[in-house]
């Protein structure tokens, strides 16, 4: 076998390997381990085993994805974001779909103090959809409409998604935050108009108003905003007030979210603790697989695997748009399957030097990708946010149902993404006027 | 045998609690740092190198058996749901002996670079301070070796069937973040 | 034979063409018999480096040794001294590559102890190129020692540490990577780096002030070979080997100086102020350096029990005499790399050489 062929074996293996079940990480290291030592001989996959795991972890940069994991978990348990989505319900309770609306919003909200989609899925899925519920609102649109306005989370930063991008891809982790603020709330206005066009074709979808909310209730319901919107000014603040830099924003958010918890007495040391519990488990099922990744990349780069699949997806794609409908196709393809974070992970090792050649801007396809891994995140039949709601919802809603709410917010997500292809500077200008 | 399963359980627990004050050691540390420069133009002495180095590799290397004793780790199991139960078992057998290995293999990768810096007695250099690092080195073998003994003792309780005392269920995990 | 140079610059950075040229030069050296191929960053990161060409993942890499205190102290040492190309006899644009002859020089010729340090890492020293000068790059201006009272600095390693301690500014712990942002927003007042990474980072489009002589000092990035793979070569292949590696000593130390200078031409254009730091500032630095210069043995002798500091300073310091002269007219990086040759690696024994 010639070098390249050895590397497009380990990727087979590899495939096959996810495919039956093993995690995704060890996967990963356990063929690049194979691969190196078929490659290069033991010395060097020996080598390549003691430096990489303990190098690639000991990262100053990562350190900013527990700190955020954190911050989200300790608003989920103590339902920081509860008063944000009442708000947004008193004051939209005249709009048609207002509650499905006020959950977007919600969402929004929670995704400035949650690096995640499912975290906010799963924390909006609690208040919002009992309410929509109550309100008589199809269980189809309650239930679809939190499952998708819980990506929003994986756009407006704080993105463990972008986070990671941005470590892998050497570009400022800040500017990108700035690009996913853009993406993250068109996404939003995207949906709200779904929610409209849905309400406004069949009134059924949410047939109860409340038109009667007088003014002192609405701005009684702003007074419970406080929590999320300290957590936010202080994060946002902090960070462009010159307090603290982006890698110390995680943990920064984190302790401003316990001290805010506890000064609204929602804070138990029970709480405190599974919310670290979690923080921990999830960094490291996450680190493990960027571990794996990284020692893919060495494998890749040795064999020259990597180099013979980037040329050969440039000399295939022969123009920028036909390169671009391959390159949504495939995570369209994957996010049906995949997690988001491993399929990145995965394919970034190749993807980034056709970019690179490309001549696009890396910042703008870190957002165009998260965008795409998150549509992956409600695309059946694997689709984490839905089996959240699911979770939620437990016997009174059916998955298919929540799948069949999903396809109207897909579409209009597949019209964003190419709305952000045609107009990069959508994404761009905010972080280019603020560097 | 079950006794085993409690025991890692046990050590998973302890982990874990070791891990989560971690958490709340680094939030502290880097807040203080932040305040620390920021009011009073004195930062903390070493945050950086003491993030990257001690409370990163716990969070990562001491939490991957507490993962693998809740089932965290991430895997796709769209196409073995498809099976039967018992390939499906076999698979899930091959793919715990797969996981031991590899666990083992970055355990003695890990122990090789912990005894090559300690011997060194390596250090790094922050501000005019140096901190010495070379024990952390000795955290990734540790906590590698002990997914290695949860993930082995889970593939002997399938293969043999017998009933085994780990904790397994973590609903609130189950929420994995992306 | 082919070889592998792992660079932990970005892939079109200027160093990284340097590399690439290298690689040029080894195959025709060698009369095609060694072949070098160059993985920018996408094989070993600067923290991998060392550690990956001691296992052979690479063969050939660019080692910051500064990440290593303890594996490289005596390196370390002589990289620290070069804050004395900033005392006056010393001081020019080129300096950098005067510290980069005398110190590749003094540890081939005069070193053993880093002969023994390079081989426990199970490496061969191949030559090592300086940065140009650590100067000050400010959001907000500093006229007098009185200004950096309280200021908060970016120092990249011990001795901007140190001087920032001394001058009573704060000295704040950052990655390079995070630089500009905390400039940006003002989290730092000022960074402490050389005048290419004035232009590489992009703090021109962030920094107003910037102030030659302060606080001076270079950092040194060493190349190193696995020793297997070195041995490996014939004589002959070692030899060009040799000579490659002068050129990419002279390439690396003149492609920073190039990349200083455009950061000096722009300057102007983005409203910065770029300027010698007053007379007052680099009277007080010349002082500092020339008691640190002690100190620096003192730190090495008590931390790492290096007892030839002082020696080895009295050593560079007329080595940096010696160099000053020889590369002051130097107008290309061709013409360096034929000093450095003619001067150094060209008498090198090959066959006892990394044994
Ligand atoms: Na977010
Ligand atoms: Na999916």
């Amino acid at each position: 076998m010639t070098d390249p062929q050895i590397g497009l074996t380990g990727l087979a293996i590899l495939i096959a390997l996810i495919a039956v079940r093993v995690p995704i990480g060890i996967a990963l290291i356990g063929v690049s381990f194979g691969g190196l030592y078929v490659l290069m001989g033991p010395r060097v996959a020996w080598g390549a085993m003691s430096i990489v795991p303990y190098q690639f972890t000991s990262s100053w940069i990562l350190s900013s994805i527990p700190m955020f994991l954190f911050l989200g978990f300790i608003s989920y348990h103590t339902q920081l974001t509860r008063g944000m989505f009442n708000a947004a319900r008193v004051w939209l309770a005249g709009l048609p779909g207002g509650l499905a609306i006020a959950a977007i919003f919600g969402s929004a909200g929670f995704a400035a103090v949650s690096g995640s989609s499912i975290a906010c899925s799963a924390a909006m899925g609690r208040i919002a959809i009992p309410e929509m519920m109550k309100h008589k609102y199809h269980p189809e649109l309650a239930t679809s409409t939190v499952a998708v306005a819980g990506t929003i989370g994986a756009l407006i930063p704080p993105s463990i998604i972008l986070i990671l991008y941005g470590v892998i891809a050497q570009i400022s982790i800040s500017q990108l935050f700035l690009g996913g603020v853009v993406a993250g709330l068109l996404t939003a206005l995207g949906y709200i108009i779904v929610v409209l066009v849905r309400v406004w074709l069949n009134p059924d979808l949410a047939p109860e108003r409340d038109t009667s909310v007088s003014l002192r209730e609405k701005i009684f319901a702003l007074r419970e905003t406080w929590p999320i919107f300290l957590i936010m000014i202080g994060i946002f603040g902090g960070l462009f007030g010159g307090v603290f830099t982006p890698t110390e924003a995680g943990a920064v958010g984190a302790s401003l979210a316990c001290l805010v918890a506890i000064v609204s007495g929602q804070m138990t040391l029970d709480r405190f603790l599974t919310a670290a519990r979690e923080t921990l488990t999830t960094t490291a099922a996450l680190l493990i697989i960027a571990i794996g990744a990284s020692l893919l990349t060495r494998f890749l780069a040795l064999s020259g695997a990597g180099d013979f699949l980037s040329e050969g997806i440039l000399s295939v794609a022969t123009n920028p748009v036909l390169l671009m409908v391959g390159i949504v196709v495939v995570y369209l393809l994957m996010g049906m399957f995949l997690e988001p974070i491993g399929s990145m992970l995965l394919t970034l090792p190749i993807i980034l030097p056709v970019v690179d050649a490309s001549g696009w801007s890396l910042l703008w396809f870190g957002i165009v990708l998260t965008k795409l891994l998150e549509i992956g995140m409600i695309t059946p039949p694997i689709g984490m946010n839905v089996f959240v709601i699911k979770s939620v919802v437990g016997e009174l809603v059916k998955i298919s149902a929540i799948f069949r709410g999903v396809v109207w917010f897909i579409v209009m997500d597949l019209i964003l993404v190419a709305i952000l292809c045609a107009y990069p500077d959508l994404v761009l200008w905010l972080p280019a006027l603020l560097n | 045998m079950f006794q085993i399963g409690r025991l890692l359980s046990n050590l998973a627990k302890l982990a874990s609690l070791l891990g989560a004050i971690c958490v709340v050691l680094m939030m502290l540390h880097v807040t203080g740092d932040v305040i620390g420069r920021y009011l009073f133009n004195a930062p903390l002495p070493g945050t950086t190198v003491i993030v990257a180095h001690y409370y990163m590799i716990v969070l990562v290397f001491i939490a991957i058996g507490v993962a693998e004793e809740k089932r965290s780790h991430i895997s796709v199991d769209v196409l073995t749901d498809l099976l039967p139960d018992r390939p499906r078992n076999v698979l899930s057998i091959l793919s715990g002996i797969l996981t031991v290995a590899v666990v083992v293999i970055i355990a003695i990768g890990g122990w090789t670079e912990a005894v090559k810096k300690t011997n060194m007695g390596a250090t790094m250099e922050q501000g005019s301070q140096m901190i010495d690092i070379w024990q952390s080195y000795w955290l990734l073998p540790l906590g590698a070796g002990l997914m290695a003994l949860i993930a082995g003792y889970r593939v002997i309780t399938q293969i043999t069937g017998w009933r085994n005392g780990l904790s397994e269920t973590d609903i609130n995990a189950k929420f994995i973040n992306d | 034979q082919d070889l592998t140079f792992a660079g932990g610059w970005p892939p079109n950075s200027a160093p990284t063409a340097k590399l690439e040229e290298f690689a040029k030069a080894v195959e025709e050296n060698s009369g095609g018999d060694v072949t070098v191929k160059v993985f920018p960053l996408s094989l070993l990161s600067f923290a991998e480096a060392n550690a990956g060409v001691r296992d052979g993942i690479a063969d050939i890499t660019a080692n910051l040794m500064a990440y290593f205190p303890q594996e490289f102290s005596h390196f370390n040492m002589l990289a620290e001294f070069s804050e004395l190309v900033e005392l006056e006899e010393f001081s020019s644009e080129m300096s950098s590559l005067a510290f980069t002859g005398a110190i590749t020089e003094y540890v081939i010729n005069s070193c053993p102890d880093c002969k023994e340090q390079i081989k426990a890492q199970n490496q061969v020293y191949l030559g090592a190129s300086s940065t140009t000068s650590y100067v000050l790059q400010c959001v907000v201006p500093i006229e007098t020692v009185a200004d950096l009272e309280g200021k908060r600095i970016r120092a990249a390693g011990a001795y901007w540490a140190r001087w920032a301690e001394s001058v009573g500014a704060v000295p704040v712990s950052m990655s390079i990577n995070e630089t500009l942002e905390g400039l940006n927003q003002g989290v730092v007042d000022c960074t402490a780096s050389n005048t290419a990474d004035f232009v590489n980072f992009g703090f021109i489009d962030v920094v107003k002030y910037l102030y030659l002589g302060l606080p001076g000092a270079q950092f040194n990035v060493a190349y190193t070979m696995n020793r297997d793979s070195w041995n490996s070569l014939s004589e002959d292949n070692k030899e060009a080997m040799l000579k490659s590696a002068a050129k990419l000593n002279a390439d690396i130390a003149y492609v920073y100086i190039e990349e200083a200078r455009v950061g000096k031409e722009r300057a102007p254009n983005e409203g910065i102020e770029y300027v010698e730091a007053s007379d007052e500032l680099v009277t007080m630095n010349r002082e500092f350096i020339a008691e640190d210069k002690d100190a620096i043995a003192e730190i090495y002798k008590e931390r790492f029990s290096i007892e030839s500091g002082s020696e080895a300073a009295d050593a560079l310091t007329e080595l940096l005499g010696k160099w000053t002269e020889l590369t002051k007219d130097v107008d290309s990086a061709e013409a360096l790399a034929e000093i450095y040759w003619n001067e150094i690696y060209s008498k090198i024994d090959v066959a006892s050489y990394g044994q």
